[in-house]
C-alpha cells in the first residue's frame, strides 16, 4: 500500500474561522497533517467540533486553509484534474428536491463530462446498486433519508472515482443499509480505491477502516492501524466447537499446569447486527414486498475494474 | 460545454418545477389581454392598438424583468445556503461554469416567456384587425402608422457654427455677453437661437430641408407599394393664441433643383402634420431636398418648425411582424442582462442582501441620468443672484453620478417599444448592437466579478 505515492497530502493544515470583522472567532484545525494512500480505507474518527469536517471540506475546496498545504492527487482541491476523480457524501444529502433518483444522477453524471451511453449505463447499475431501481423516477423530496443516503452514495460514485470521501455514510440507514455500504467500502478498496471515512460510529470505523485519525480540538491526537489501536497483547482467545463439561474441566486443567493462570470461559455472542440481517434474509427469501429502498446485490459492474485484493 | 448545459438545464428546470413559469405565464395573459379592455386610451382602434403594443409589452417586460432579476439573485444565493452547490462545486466545474449554466438556463426561460408573451399580443391583434372589427379607414391607418416597418430619415443639420462665432464675436465687442458666461455655453446658447431663427418662414417665405437616401437610395416606386413614404411635420404658429390654419407647398426637388412633385398643406398648428409622398417624387439617387413654401398672408402666418424633430421622411423598411420579432430580441437582451446583474449580486451576497444590492444598482443605473444632470445643472433658477459654488462632497457625487450615467449610456440607448408603436423600423445593426452590448459586453464583465467572487468566497462556511 505506502508503496504507492499518497493520495491526499495534508501539512500542517490550520483552519482559522473569524467573524465579520476579521477578528478570529474559532480555530476548527490546527497545524493537521496527513497521508491518504491507493487501496486504504482511511478513518477520521473525533468527538463532535474535533475539525473532521472542516479537515474533508478543505479537501474538497469548499474552504480555504488559513495555512499548510492540501494536495490532492498532487495538485490544488480546486483543480478540475483532481476533482475528476473525487467522489463526496456530505453529511447531509444536499440534493435536488424536484429532481428524480434518475435525473439526479444523469446530472451529476453530465458535470463529469460522461457521454449519454454511458451515464445511462452507470445510472441503471448504481440504481441497482443501491436497491433504489424500483424508485427511478421518484423525486427524491419524496425518499427517506436512508433513501437519500442511498442516491447520495451512488452520486458519489457516478464517475469511478479514485478517492472516495464519505461524511457519515450509514447514518440514517438501517441495517442492512449499513452493511451494503460498508460491503461497498471494503469492495472499492480491495480494488484500489482510497476511502476517506469520517464517522461517529466507531463499529463501523471498526468494521472498515484499516488506519484512522483520532483528531481533537482541531489535532490529530492519535494515528494508526486499527489492529494496533484494537487488538491486546496480553491475552489470547481460541474458539472451539461446542464440548461437554467433563471436556471442558479436563481442557482447563491442562492449562493451568501449562500455564500458570486461571483461564476464562465464555460462550461467543452473535452481534445484534448479524442477528437482525439473518432474520430480514429470511423474510426476503419469503418474497415480502418493501416499500422502501431493496437489498442491493453487487458492487456496480463499472465500479469493479481494478485488480482485487484480499484485505 | 455538457457541463454548463447541464447547470443551465438545470437552472431552467428549477424554474419551471418551483411554478414560477406557470405564475409568469398566468400574469402575462392578464396583461397581454387584459390591459387592452381596462386601458381606454382615446377611444379609437388606433390608440387601442398603440395602447397593446406599448403598455401590453411593456408591463410584460416589468414582470418579466422583476421575475428574471429575483430568479437570478436567488440561483446561486438560495443554493449556497440551501448546501446545494457543494455537491456540485467538488465535481470538475469551474466558477464560470456555474455562472454562465445558470445564466444560459435564466435567459432561456425569459426568451421562451417573452415569446409567448409576443406571439400572444401578434394574435391578439391580428384578431382585432379583421375587417368586420375595424373600420376600414382606421384599418388602413393602423397599417400605413403602426402595423409597418418605416425608417425615419432626419434632414441633414445645418451647420451653424460660423455664424454663432460671428455673432459671438459681435457680442463681445459690444460688451453685452452676460456675466459669468463661458465661451462655450454662449457658443451652445447662440447655435440654438440662431437655429430658431431659421426654422420661422413668414408668410410667402421658403425653408428648404436636404435628406440623404439611407443606403445610398431611395425606395423605387414598386418597393413603396406596400407601405408609402410619408413626410411628417411638426410645427406651431407665431401667433400662439390664433390657431388659424396653415396654407402652403411641399415641393420635392433632386439635387440639381429639378422639380420631382408637390403636394399642398392646409394644416391647423401644432398638431402632427402627415403626407403621403408618392414614390416617382423620389429621386433614384443623391439628396433628396424638401422645400416648403408658406402661403399668403392671407391664408396663412408665419410657420415655425421645431429645431429637434420638425420634417422627417418615414420609408418602407419590412414587415411587421419582423420588426415585432426584432423589439422582442432587444428586450430579452434586457432580460439577460438583468439575469447577469442578478447572479452576480446572488455569486457575492446572501438572497436578500444580493437582491436589495441588484435592485439598489439597477435604480442607480436608471436614474444616473437624472443625478447627472441635477448635480452640474441643480434644480430652480438663478434669476436672482449668481449660482453657489458646489462643495467638495457636492462635486464627488456629480462624478460619480456623471460615471454611472457615461457607464450605462449604451445599455440605454435602445427603446425598442416607443419605434414599435410608432411603427419605426427596429434596424437590424440596432438589433445586433443590442445583443452584443446588452447580452455581451455588460454581462461579461459582470460574468467576470461575479466568477471572481464566486471563486474567492468559502462555500461550505459556516453562517
Amino acid at each position: 500500500m505506502r508503496d504507492a505515492a499518497a493520495i491526499v497530502e495534508l501539512r500542517g493544515l490550520v483552519k482559522v474561522f473569524r467573524d465579520f470583522w476579521r477578528r478570529q472567532k474559532v480555530t476548527a484545525v490546527d497545524g493537521l497533517s496527513l497521508d491518504i494512500y491507493p487501496g486504504e480505507v482511511f478513518g477520521l474518527l473525533g468527538p463532535n467540533g474535533s475539525g473532521k469536517s472542516t479537515t474533508i471540506k478543505i479537501m474538497l475546496g469548499l474552504l480555504h486553509p488559513s495555512a499548510g498545504t492540501v494536495r490532492v492527487f498532487g495538485r490544488p482541491p480546486q483543480s478540475v484534474q483532481a476533482k475528476e476523480k473525487i467522489g463526496y457524501l456530505p453529511e447531509e444529502s444536499h440534493l435536488y428536491q424536484y429532481l428524480t433518483a434518475r435525473e439526479t444522477l444523469d446530472f451529476y453524471g453530465r458535470l463529469f463530462n460522461l457521454g449519454a451511453r454511458q451515464r445511462h449505463e452507470r445510472i441503471e447499475q448504481l440504481l441497482e446498486m443501491v436497491g433504489l431501481a424500483h424508485a427511478a423516477d421518484r423525486p427524491v423530496g419524496e425518499f427517506s433519508k436512508g433513501m437519500a443516503r442511498r442516491i447520495g452514495l451512488a452520486q458519489a460514485l457516478i464517475n469511478d472515482p479514485r478517492l472516495i470521501i464519505l461524511d457519515e455514510p450509514t447514518a440514517g440507514l438501517d441495517p442492512i443499509g449499513c452493511r451494503q455500504v460498508k460491503d461497498i467500502i471494503l469492495q472499492l478498496a480491495r480494488r484500489g480505491r482510497a476511502v476517506l471515512l469520517s464517522s461517529h460510529l466507531l463499529a463501523d470505523v471498526e468494521d472498515v477502516c484499516q488506519r484512522i485519525a483520532i483528531l481533537y480540538n482541531g489535532h490529530v491526537c492519535a494515528e494508526g492501524r486499527v489492529n494496533d489501536f484494537t487488538q491486546s497483547k496480553e491475552a489470547i482467545c481460541i474458539t472451539l466447537p461446542a464440548l461437554s463439561p467433563a471436556q471442558i474441566e479436563e481442557l482447563l486443567e491442562s492449562i493451568r499446569q501449562k500455564v500458570g493462570a486461571e483461564p476464562q470461559v465464555q460462550h461467543p455472542r452473535v452481534s445484534l447486527e448479524q442477528c437482525f440481517l439473518r432474520v430480514v434474509q429470511r423474510a426476503e427469501a419469503a418474497a415480502l414486498e418493501r416499500s422502501g429502498a431493496a437489498a442491493a446485490t453487487k458492487l456496480a459492474e463499472y465500479l469493479q475494474s481494478g485488480t482485487a485484493s484480499e484485505s | 460545454m455538457r457541463r454548463t448545459l447541464a447547470i443551465a438545464w438545470l437552472a431552467a428546470r428549477t424554474a419551471v418545477r418551483s411554478r414560477l413559469v406557470i405564475a409568469l405565464i398566468g400574469l402575462l395573459a392578464v396583461v397581454v389581454l387584459g390591459l387592452p379592455a381596462v386601458i381606454k386610451g382615446d377611444g379609437t382602434t388606433t390608440g387601442k392598438i398603440k395602447i397593446t403594443l406599448q403598455y401590453s409589452l411593456g408591463f410584460s417586460m416589468l414582470i418579466l424583468g422583476a421575475a428574471t432579476l429575483w430568479a437570478a439573485c436567488g440561483s446561486i444565493s438560495q443554493e449556497i445556503e440551501g448546501r446545494q452547490i457543494r455537491l456540485v462545486v467538488v465535481k470538475p466545474v469551474q466558477p464560470w461554469h456555474v455562472w454562465v449554466g445558470k445564466w444560459l438556463g435564466l435567459a432561456g426561460i425569459a426568451a421562451l416567456l417573452l415569446a409567448v408573451a409576443g406571439c400572444a399580443v401578434y394574435i391578439y391583434l391580428k384578431w382585432h384587425l379583421q375587417p368586420d372589427r375595424t373600420p376600414p379607414e382606421e384599418l388602413k391607418i393602423i397599417v400605413t402608422e403602426i402595423m409597418c416597418a418605416r425608417q425615419k430619415v432626419w434632414s441633414r443639420s445645418e451647420d451653424v457654427g460660423r455664424a454663432a462665432e460671428q455673432r459671438l464675436r459681435e457680442l463681445l465687442q459690444h460688451g453685452t455677453l452676460p456675466q459669468g458666461m463661458t465661451r462655450r455655453k454662449a457658443l451652445a446658447a447662440l447655435k440654438r437661437q440662431i437655429l430658431t431663427e431659421r426654422s420661422a418662414v413668414r408668410p410667402g417665405g421658403i425653408k428648404t430641408w436636404h435628406f440623404d437616401p439611407p443606403d445610398k437610395k431611395w425606395p423605387v416606386p414598386a418597393d413603396a407599394a406596400g407601405g408609402a413614404v410619408h413626410l411628417r411635420a411638426r410645427f406651431f404658429s407665431a401667433f400662439a393664441l390664433e390657431k388659424k390654419p396653415i396654407s402652403g407647398t411641399w415641393q420635392f426637388l433632386d439635387d440639381e433643383g429639378e422639380l420631382r412633385g408637390t403636394l399642398p398643406m392646409d394644416a391647423a398648428p401644432e398638431k402632427l402634420v402627415r403626407l403621403t409622398v408618392p414614390g416617382e417624387f423620389l429621386p433614384p439617387s443623391g439628396p433628396l431636398l424638401v422645400r416648403f413654401v408658406n402661403g399668403s398672408e392671407e391664408r396663412s402666418a408665419t410657420v415655425i418648425f421645431d429645431t429637434d424633430d420638425g420634417l422627417e421622411l418615414l420609408i418602407p423598411a419590412g414587415g411587421f411582424a419582423a420588426n415585432l420579432a426584432r423589439a422582442l430580441v432587444i428586450l430579452w437582451c434586457y432580460l439577460a442582462l438583468l439575469a447577469a446583474l442578478g447572479l452576480t449580486a446572488g455569486a457575492l451576497f446572501s438572497f436578500p442582501v444580493a437582491t436589495f444590492v441588484a435592485a439598489a444598482l439597477l435604480l442607480m443605473a436608471l436614474t444616473g441620468n437624472y443625478f447627472a444632470w441635477m448635480s452640474t445643472h441643480g434644480e430652480g433658477d438663478h434669476h436672482h443672484g449668481p449660482a453657489e459654488e458646489p462643495g467638495f462632497l457636492q462635486k464627488i457625487g456629480a462624478q460619480a453620478a456623471l460615471a454611472v450615467s457615461v457607464a450605462v449610456r449604451p445599455a440605454l440607448a435602445f427603446a425598442p417599444l416607443g419605434k414599435l408603436a410608432d411603427g419605426q423600423w427596429i434596424a437590424w445593426r440596432a438589433t445586433a448592437q443590442a445583443l452584443g452590448i446588452l447580452a455581451g459586453v455588460y454581462p461579461g464583465m459582470l460574468l467576470v466579478v461575479g466568477v471572481l467572487g464566486l471563486s474567492r468566497r468559502e462555500l461550505a462556511a459556516p453562517p
